[in-house]
């Protein structure tokens, strides 16, 4: 297995022994008599697409999350994989699996981090999916001398990475004030923002289709 | 540090704004090519895919800061914003200056790194030098290691483009005009054999430090720019100059910008709007040359030198050559699978995989990612026709409907 599958690997199992315990409680007697460890023997050898697939379909935290797992692996053991792709239980997820990866790329690019006073970079944002771990993978490895704060306000998560680690955080204070730089830089920004745009090409259709309204919230150049 | 450029608010201000007009016509905009993990006690990494950071109103990408250096210059071109001639206010930012606004942009997430252009101010090796200063203050007193793609000045010395390869992500030197004839007339300094010898030497330094494990070495390859419109050339000259680009020196994109009027310039064609379906054709037959497995001739000749721009150069393609039809998606190679309107690199993969395990129906097609509304006129399923009488309907209406014609620029000649 190539390494960099490790950690999501951890993340999916964990996800999974969550919901088992979630579901046990409530269907005592249909107990799906899945080992933990066995689960990590067997999604270890799933194809490292496949396993791509659903862990980004974890991340939906779709309802169907658990017996679709379960329906893999079962397909898998049964040494249906190559042919997953065409199977239409498995379209679905592919499908769900595809807009978490899409919503990962683009928060890559459009969140926001502001400067607030103590040396922090903060980010707030309320994505559709948790994809919170992720990205906070991504940035604690881009700026990995920043102290950097990822805070998703839709499910009231926060991150803290810096030196290329990842805490899972509380936010029980309200969020410092912006430093002067910041306000600087920001309005910095916006100004070139708004210089770039050539108007005999204008094409708000394309630039909606392509920065969706709801990202917008977040980004210093929307705001009004 | 920060006091001096803070304090001088105003003043940066105009002069970023200036130097972003001058800049923004570049379109170049890709952060890809590059996959990079952040060394212990760096700051950025770059992603193969590259990265959008957010779209400008008129719908094209940021990804990289694209910025001049100067928009001061001694060259003369017409189409230029930035041409000696021009009467609008020239300024610069330092090397420092720049260095630290990237820095500044880069951590708050904004941009994907730095592309970096100017004006010729004393010499071409001169302004080239102050740029590679800019990224190497950014690559040493930052610890900047995102993505830095910078334009290379046509006149600079060797030892220098070669300092530049070693420090950027990419690099670029525009061409521009695609004949000799058009760069004499329209950007006299300029000259398309020594472009095109520049050109040769890039390639042929990145190869050579490909394997090399110090610096940055370009390894996202060069890129350079044609303007589509501003001379008489037709997409025939255009792409077979693309083709011949991408095949002998490796370039890894060559992009069309529609010619946009910024000066009053009597050695320029008068246009009202910017040609920007004939850039999206050139951009779609660009990729048939790239990824599909064409060539030039195929899609173009001396007869018919220009690009539809009714359809797609693919489509047009297929209409003309229904010989080559109906392909069977059962026994197809790759490549003819490629010809298939509606189908793509992705779409033809999938398909090669899954045929050998499994039959496929127009339904499975569909979700292996082919557009069945073009491709089922042009495929079979094991011998079997999809709709035949659809398939008559359909390019009936293509034989009698009008061609649309391409519009005629009103060209200086």
């Amino acid at each position: 297995m190539r390494k960099e599958n490790h950690s999501w690997l951890q993340e999916l199992v964990c996800r999974f022994d969550q919901n088992l315990k979630k579901q046990s409680k409530l269907r005592q007697d249909s107990l799906f008599k899945q080992e933990i460890s066995s689960l990590a023997q067997l999604l270890a050898n799933v194809d490292k697409d496949v396993l791509k697939v659903l862990y980004y379909y974890s991340l939906s935290e779709k309802d169907r999350f658990f017996e679709d797992l379960k329906q893999i692996v079962s397909l898998v053991s049964a040494g249906k994989e190559r042919l997953i792709f065409s199977d239409p239980a498995f379209f679905h997820i592919y499908k769900t699996a595809n807009r978490v990866r899409r919503e990962i790329h683009r928060y890559k690019g459009f969140l926001r981090f502001k400067e607030v006073k103590g040396g922090y970079l903060y980010a707030a944002f309320e994505p559709e999916f948790n994809v919170i771990i992720p990205l906070a993978r991504h940035f604690a490895n881009r700026f990995r001398n920043e102290k950097i704060i990822l805070h998703d306000r839709k499910r009231g998560l926060a991150v803290f990475c810096h030196k290329g680690h990842m805490i899972q955080a509380e936010i029980i204070k309200p969020i410092p004030q912006e430093t002067e730089e910041e306000t600087f830089f920001s309005n910095l920004w916006k100004k070139y923002f708004e210089t770039l745009a050539i108007k005999e090409r204008e094409n708000l259709t394309g630039q909606k289709r392509n920065v969706p309204l709801k990202y917008r919230k977040f980004m210093v150049e929307f705001e009004p | 540090m920060m006091g001096p450029l803070v304090k001088k608010k105003k003043e940066v201000w105009e002069r970023l704004e200036l130097l972003a007009q001058g800049a923004k016509f570049d379109v170049s905009c890709a952060s890809s090519g590059v996959t990079r993990n952040n060394k212990a006690s760096f700051l950025g990494n770059a992603s193969r895919f590259g990265i959008c950071h957010t779209f400008t109103s008129d719908g094209r990408c940021i990804s990289l800061l694209k910025v001049l250096l100067t928009n001061q210059c001694h060259n003369d071109c017409a189409y230029c914003v930035n041409k000696r001639s021009n009467h609008h206010p020239r300024t610069f930012l330092s090397p420092e200056e720049l260095a630290y606004v990237t820095y500044q942009f880069y951590r708050r997430n904004y941009i994907e790194g730095l592309f970096l252009s100017s004006g010729i101010i004393r010499s071409a090796d001169y302004t080239l030098e102050k740029m590679i200063d800019t990224v190497k203050i950014l690559r040493r007193k930052y610890g900047f290691d995102g993505y830095i793609h910078l334009k290379i000045l046509p006149g600079a010395s060797e030892a220098t483009i070669v300092e530049a390869i070693r420090w950027a992500d990419r690099v670029s030197v525009n061409l521009e005009l695609p004949t000799p004839q058009s760069l004499v007339k329209l950007a006299p300094e300029k000259n398309m054999k020594e472009l095109l010898s520049i050109i040769e030497l890039i390639s042929k330094k990145i190869d050579e430090f490909r394997e090399n494990p110090s610096g940055y070495n370009a390894k996202g390859g060069q890129s350079t720019q044609l303007i589509v419109g501003a001379s008489p050339e037709s997409d025939l000259i255009i792409l077979t100059l693309s083709q011949q680009l991408y095949k002998k020196y490796k370039l890894k994109r060559v992009y069309y910008s529609a010619y946009i009027p910024v000066n009053q310039d009597s050695r320029l064609p008068a246009v009202s709007t910017p040609p920007l379906i004939r850039e999206h054709r050139l951009y779609q037959a660009d990729w048939l040359i790239r990824f599909y497995g064409f060539t030039v001739d195929e899609l173009l000749s001396p007869d018919s030198p220009n690009l539809e721009e009714g359809y797609d150069p693919k489509l047009a393609w297929a209409l003309r050559n229904l010989h080559y039809f109906p392909v069977d998606i059962m026994k197809a190679s790759y490549y003819e699978l490629l010809r298939v309107p509606g189908i793509g690199p992705i779409s033809a993969k999938r398909i090669l995989n899954y045929r050998k395990h499994t039959s496929l129906s127009l339904e499975s097609l569909k979700k292996l990612g082919v557009v069945i509304k073009r491709a089922k006129y042009f495929i079979t399923i094991n011998g079997k026709m999809i709709d035949q009488k659809a398939k008559v309907d359909f390019l009936q209406s293509f034989v009698f409907k009008p061609q649309p014609k391409m519009t005629q620029l009103e060209l200086f000649f």
